[in-house]
């Protein structure tokens, strides 16, 4: 170890120049130092360099003599944070062959003097960022076991930096100390034995003992042997700290303690849950700092929607949880303040650019798995008087109040509604409010327990949609949304006086409201059958979009394209649609360019209209589709690009998303006349192909999701002579897609794919790839070890069905060979509603049954399934002579069984033939 | 033009630049006849806000209030009985105030009198006493000074108290938390003050609380206009959470297009205090759109100018309504009544009123719901026609179940006779909820869905998991919505074309508006 390492002085100089013009306010000089830094980034020295300057930064003579004192502090905290960086980047080890034992010997100096406190926090960093890179991956290296006595060595001498850094440090990395190190040494049990002892000791500072429960917290879930064995002192030293400590940081600690306990140690708690309750309920209803009640209440959350909490165990304390959740969920003093402020008309101010929070890309987000912050949750901050955008208690206690409901709904509204009756007409207009949330908060788990109440309930929340408060209408609107499907079943006389009153209020003149109403809207359409739609309330609703296009600013048009996509996709457009909605789009759609993100709702809400309205939409339909595609190309331009030089910014995936299901709405709505669209003839330009088939090599599921739907629809209409080219390639990629089916978030994509595999195989004859393609379906139909979205086993059950149409043989040996698997197909198929592919799907089958012949002796109870699932919805007549065959083979056995007069009927249509 | 300014020159007129003009030469004519001592800070003031004004003048009054106490020595001095004593100097103090307001109103003069501190009680009082209140007799005569005093200790909106709190709008982005302490800090000592940001961006949301170790801080920071890093921001005095619900608003229509928001709160200054005066402008052309609100510190300021349902004002006659929540009528005469019993009857009024009692109180509104049951038959109707379906006895039935007792054919009654089309009075409306239960169940509870027949409803289609649009756990919510999952849920109703397809969206972000999503 060299630990002799001294830096050269000059070069010492530099790099703290450079440092110091890195953080310059003038671009210019910053971007230069910063790329000065990268190419420094090479040397061999550069980690010990960094590290030197954030330790010895204000220490060293000669950079004193150099710089101000701020300067010298500012370096120290831009080195540090850039060494982090350095040791995160991809490679950041092997690029230079890093030379860091000075980092590895004096990082620690950086927590001795506590009192600086971003020094001390970056250095934390560092230290964390040691582990997580180099010795998670060089554990052998004794001088991490060294980094880790002095850390806990500093602790117990009461530095609070150093137990700040060692909870970062578990929170990476502490499933590693579960395995040996250098000298064989297991860490995590010296570590969970200090840690416990600095949660117990009366000499540690509430800091120390917060981030030791901290660093227990994350070790929680690894059910290491070395925690177990403590894990009752462990409880005890929390539950006695609950009770005695009045720091913020410990309760707070100790509630997400609960929490994690509650999902990998329930057993612990249940002996003391009536303690555990009473304590959240004390942090939530005493504490100030709202942080900290939010972790009490997520606890609750947890509690409420723990699979390992029976009912009987919950419903004690409903009577207590209740009323503190309802407390809560009225708005705090500040919020009502601005309320109060802003409660004059906004609907005729623009929105700013800046008020519209970027739409997150979503997809990105949903990989993270820990996306930094719900930076989507509601994107609706605009200007003052909107203060419902970030997650608080209020928000959290009406999602538990939510959960609740659901787990025990009688219960829960037994004792809500006695004191709901007490505020539902409150003198104060934030009592009302937190009501109505209240009311729309047990919608979903109490509905039918709402049965005697909401007859008159809902005349009431049409009034408050009058209210003179606009949270209170917002809130009414979103509430009544939520008894939207007690409404639709069988209380539709609520139906239109519910819808009138919000379509009223979609031009309400708080855009708040407007937002609340429209989404609600969104809701009752979503939820709606279409016939009422059509026959009651397309007008209604087609003259309120066009109100509303009228007055809506930028935010809440996102909105009104859902509904309207919404609306398109229920009903069939007719021409006073076209005259209503279709401008408004167009005008949209031009004045947008190409990359701006507020296209990607308009192009979903196009691609419904275009289905929906069908021919009606070619005259536009050139335009819009030039418009797609070259969106589409260019994203895939810039990804290949971006490939080779990591420069290049590409765009978020939706672009790539929106625009294919742009062009698949036009397929849909204008079936086989898109063809020349597509794919002119006389160009015989395939591109399109080409690009869906790059597409499909996309990480991201909705990507290739929609490509499979495209291509589907593009099979079913077109000329399949189009596909010859790409066939192999699309081919290839089903099969791709159906092996690697382990991700639940792309069932979606999976779902499309067997899909479009079942119309491809019904159109083209799928020769040699038939034997390959059967057995990746049939390895997923039969597979017992994991379970399937009913969905996927449809498809596959149909997708079997259309591929033995034309190749019936490569079904009738091997694993589809027996009466367990027909049973299951039978199952999966007979309840399908659609005539078409219900049809093919009984064609194919019977085809394979009568193929195989003796091989399968049918049971009883397949045949019963199977006559049962042909009785209905299926084109009998198109293989007629096919059922006839498979009939006579069973007659004697049909005879025996139990059948319905549907099923009856059915037979003797063939019997008199 | 951002939206804060807009917002600010919509509530308070485009004509700012006029009436500053026009205000500035009658304020310094008024200053001149008046002989008032700071003609510049007179002038200074024109150019606030009308909002301003106001607060100029509630300071004004509790400056005269505080002169008074230094006269008669007889009450405490301290701020929290500025309320009290203003009505102990009954009509002399109300009608300062008044004849305060009326001086603007009648002279089109003295927007913003100046702080009257430097002047001996007795002079300014004979100033103010030229100007007579234009009281109505009736409210004299209602109202005689002991009981005035008595009620208006209680309902009074006492802004004094506990009124160091602000709310700060209108902020530029750039505004830190210290350059608005430093700003604020020459009105006073700062005591506490934040500035609230986006919790994702950490951006400034441009407005922010503030506040005072003394209440007088704000009421000098009210009087005038103030420009902060470039922006003109919006101070507003914050109404301690007790004290909100002693005001009282009214709704204001009729109003002639020509009238200036100026005029309009002048004029209302006359019945009491305005806290808040808002003539709606259309955004266009700047014209008064016909209405507008005023909300004033008491609620018998309220009674006041509600005693007549028109007022003549510039030539029309202009219809008040009270515009607080509904539950906060009284009938103006019993207002002291009212409030003595106000524990007793408010609670007995919230049970009435109640619709989770077990049906409506028709003394609620009566009204709403025999106009709600007419237009349910007219949709029956509708929908028969255009259904041909007979749905008369549906209708019936619903009304059964939802009016126990009532005669479903009266539904369309002539609501002039309360009472009967509703199914009777409170008592014979006692229906609790168990009782409506007897009529309403017609299989068990857990049937109760599927059991109801002969409701228009079509064939349904499978819509798995459309509820979740709106769930909570919002993993749901962005893969697919709708369940849309499946290829056979086809979206093309009505139509013969091709009924199957795949599942080409990914489902929509739910752009829709939810309370506690995470």
């Amino acid at each position: 170890m060299s630990t002799s390492w001294t830096p050269d002085g000059s070069s010492i100089h530099q790099l703290a120049t450079l440092l110091k013009n890195s953080m310059s306010p003038n671009p210019n000089e910053s971007t230069t130092a910063l790329d000065s830094l990268k190419s420094f980034q090479l040397q061999p020295e550069f980690f010990n360099y960094l590290c030197y300057i954030l330790i010895e930064g204000e220490t060293s003579e000669d950079l004193k003599a150099h710089f101000s004192v701020v300067d010298l502090q500012n370096n120290r905290a831009t080195a540090g944070m850039l060494l982090k960086n350095s040791m995160l980047e991809k490679g950041g080890f092997v690029k230079g062959n890093h030379n860091i034992d000075y980092v590895k010997s004096h990082i620690i100096h950086g927590l001795y003097n506590s009192n600086n406190y971003l020094v001390s926090n970056v250095t934390g960093i560092v230290i964390t960022t040691l582990f997580s890179t180099y010795y998670r991956q060089h554990r052998d290296d004794p001088t991490s076991m060294q980094l880790l006595s002095q850390l806990l060595k500093l602790i117990s001498n009461g530095n609070e930096a150093s137990a700040k850094a060692l909870s970062k440090i578990m929170e990476d990395s502490a499933q590693f100390f579960q395995l040996e190190w250098a000298g064989n040494v297991r860490p995590m049990e010296f570590l969970v034995e200090n840690i416990m002892k600095f949660i117990s000791g009366p000499q540690f500072s509430p800091v120390i003992k917060a981030e030791s429960i901290k660093c227990i917290n994350n070790i929680i879930p690894l059910q290491t042997q070395a925690f177990i064995v403590k894990i009752d002192e462990f409880l005890n030293n929390i539950f006695s700290l609950a009770q005695s400590s009045e720091d913020d940081q410990i309760r707070s600690q100790i509630c997400v303690s609960f929490a994690v306990l509650l999902e990998f140690r329930p057993d612990k708690l249940v002996d003391h849950l009536s303690g555990i309750i009473q304590f959240t309920l004390h942090i939530i209803g005493s504490v100030e700092d709202e942080k900290v009640a939010i972790e009490a209440c997520e606890f609750l959350y947890s509690f409420a929607t723990s699979p390992n909490m029976p009912e009987h165990l919950v419903q004690p304390f409903i009577n207590d949880i209740v009323p503190v959740l309802l407390a809560k969920m009225v708005y705090n003093e500040d919020s009502i303040l601005t309320f109060e402020n802003s409660n004059e008309d906004d609907a005729f101010l623009e929105d700013k650019d800046e008020d519209i929070k970027p739409i997150a890309p979503r997809i990105v987000k949903k990989r993270d798995g820990n996306d930094a912050g719900d930076n989507e949750d509601d994107a609706d901050d605009h200007e003052f008087g909107d203060i419902d955008t970030e997650w608080n208690l209020r928000k959290c206690s009406a999602a538990t109040l939510d959960v609740i409901t659901n787990v025990l709904p009688q219960h829960v509204i037994s004792i809500a509604f006695s004191y709901l009756r007490e505020h539902l007409t409150s003198e104060k207009w934030y009592v009302r409010e937190a009501t109505v949330l209240a009311l729309g908060a047990m919608a979903d788990g109490g509905m039918k327990y709402f049965d005697d109440q909401l007859p008159s309930l809902i005349p009431f929340l049409i009034e408050q949609m009058k209210d003179d408060w606009a949270p209170i209408r917002k809130m009414s609107c979103w509430t009544l949304s939520r008894f939207s499907p007690w409404i639709l079943k069988d209380h539709t006389e609520f139906l239109l006086p519910v819808l009138e009153a919000i379509l009223i209020t979609l031009v309400d003149k708080k855009k708040d409201v407007q937002e609340s109403a429209i989404s609600s809207v969104a809701v009752f359409i979503e939820n709606c059958d279409a016939e009422i739609i059509e026959t009651l309330l397309y007008n209604e609703l087609l003259q309120s979009f066009g109100k509303c296009f009228a007055v809506y600013k930028k935010k809440n048009l996102l909105i009104l394209y859902d509904a309207v996509g919404r609306f398109a996709e229920k009903v069939e457009l007719d021409d006073s649609a076209m005259q209503i909605i279709l401008p408004n789009l167009i005008s949209k759609w031009t004045a947008l360019p190409d990359n701006d993100k507020e296209l990607w709702p308009l192009l979903e809400c196009l691609s419904c209209v275009a289905t929906s309205l069908g021919d009606k939409f070619m005259p536009m339909a050139p335009e819009v589709y030039g418009r797609a595609y070259k969106i589409l190309c260019n994203c895939v331009d810039l990804e290949i690009k971006s490939q080779n030089d990591p420069t290049v910014q590409v765009s978020e995936k939706d672009f790539i998303i929106t625009s294919l299901d742009m062009i698949d709405g036009l397929v849909q709505g204008l079936g086989t006349a898109s063809q020349e669209l597509l794919f002119p003839q006389v160009t015989n330009d395939t591109t399109l192909l080409q690009v869906m088939v790059h597409c499909l090599q996309d990480p991201v599921h909705e990507v290739r999701q929609s490509v499979f739907a495209l291509l589907g629809d593009i099979v079913y209409f077109y000329n399949p002579q189009i596909l010859s080219g790409t066939l192999a390639q699309f081919l290839k990629f089903i099969g791709t897609e159906i092996m690697h089916n382990d991700d639940v978030d792309g069932v979606p994509a999976l779902i499309n794919a067997i899909w479009s595999l079942g119309l491809i195989s019904e159109r083209i004859d799928l020769k040699n790839y038939i034997i390959d393609l059967s057995r990746v379906i049939l390895d997923l139909f039969t597979n017992t070890t994991i379970v399937l979205d009913s969905s996927v086993t449809e498809n596959i059950a149909i997708t079997i069905g259309r591929m033995a149409l034309t190749h019936p043989e490569v079904f009738t040996s091997g694993v589809f060979c027996s009466d367990a698997i027909w049973n299951k197909w039978c199952e999966s198929v007979k309840d399908l509603d659609i005539l078409e592919e219900k049809t093919y799907a009984y064609m194919g089958f019977i085809k394979i049954v009568n193929i195989t012949g003796d091989q399968v002796s049918m049971s009883d109870n397949t045949l019963s399934e199977l006559i049962k699932g042909l009785s209905k919805d299926v084109e009998v007549s198109m293989f007629s002579e096919d059922v006839l065959s498979l009939l006579m083979k069973y007659a004697s056995k049909i005879q025996t069984l139990k059948l319905t007069p549907d099923e009856q009927m059915f037979l003797q249509q063939f019997s008199s033939n | 033009m951002n939206s804060e300014d807009e917002d600010f020159n919509d509530i308070y007129g485009n004509d700012e630049e006029q009436t500053t003009q026009k205000g500035t030469v009658v304020a310094q004519e008024s200053a001149n006849v008046e002989d008032v001592e700071k003609p510049k800070e007179a002038e200074k003031e024109t150019a606030s806000s009308s909002l301003d004004q106001l607060a100029a003048l509630q300071a004004l009054s509790s400056n005269l209030t505080n002169l008074a106490n230094q006269g008669s020595s007889t009450e405490s001095v301290t701020p929290k009985a500025v309320g009290e004593s203003n009505e102990s100097n009954s009509n002399d103090d109300a009608s300062a105030s008044v004849n305060n307001q009326d001086v603007s109103s009648t002279n089109q003069s003295t927007p913003g009198m100046p702080a009257g501190n430097n002047l001996p009680w007795d002079q300014l009082r004979q100033t103010m006493s030229q100007f007579q209140p234009p009281m109505p007799q009736q409210q004299q005569q209602q109202q005689p000074p002991q009981m005035n005093n008595d009620s208006q200790r209680k309902v009074k909106a006492d802004l004094s108290k506990d009124s160091c709190k602000m709310f700060i709008g209108g902020l530029n982005w750039e505004t830190t938390e210290d350059t608005l302490r430093d700003y604020f800090n020459k009105y006073g000592s700062v005591v506490e003050l934040k500035i609230m940001k986006d919790n994702n961006t950490g951006r400034s949301r441009g407005f922010g609380f503030l506040t005072f170790e003394n209440a007088s801080s704000v009421d000098e920071v009210v009087k005038t206009q103030h420009i902060l890093d470039g922006k003109v921001i919006d101070p507003k005095r914050a109404i301690p959470r007790e004290e909100q619900d002693k005001t009282g608003k009214i709704f204001v229509g009729g109003i002639g297009a020509d009238v200036r928001p100026k005029e309009f709160e002048e004029f209302f200054a006359q019945y009491g205090t305005i806290i808040d005066a808002q003539l709606m402008l259309d955004k266009d052309t700047g014209r008064s759109r016909g209405f507008g609100f005023v909300t004033y510190d008491s609620p018998d300021a309220v009674d006041r100018v509600c005693q007549s349902k028109y007022i003549e004002f510039k030539g029309k006659q202009i219809e008040i309504k009270r515009a607080e929540p509904r539950n906060n009528q009284k009938a103006s005469g019993q207002t002291n009544n009212m409030n003595n019993m106000n524990n007793g009857m408010g609670n007995m009024n919230m049970m009435y009123q109640n619709p989770m009692m077990g049906g409506f109180n028709p003394m609620y509104n009566q009204q709403a719901m025999t106009d709600y049951y007419q237009q349910m038959q007219q949709y029956y109707q509708q929908m028969q026609q255009q259904t041909g379906v007979d749905y008369s006895q549906m209708f019936q039935q619903q009304m059964q179940m939802m009016m126990p007792g009532m005669n479903p054919g009266a539904a369309g009654a002539d609501p002039s006779k309360p009472g009967q089309p509703m199914g009777g009075s409170p008592s014979s409306n006692s229906a609790t909820p168990q009782d409506n239960n007897d009529v309403q169940t017609l299989g068990n509870e857990q049937n109760k869905m599927e059991d109801k027949h002969g409701l228009p409803k079509g064939p349904r289609r499978p819509s798995a998991g459309s509820s979740d649009y709106d769930r909570y756990n919002d993993n749901d919510d962005y893969q697919y919505r709708g369940g849309n999952t499946g290829r056979r849920l086809n979206h093309r109703i009505g139509s013969n074309k091709n009924n199957y397809r795949g599942s080409g969206r990914g489902g929509r972000r739910s752009h829709g508006y939810h309370p506690y999503n995470r």
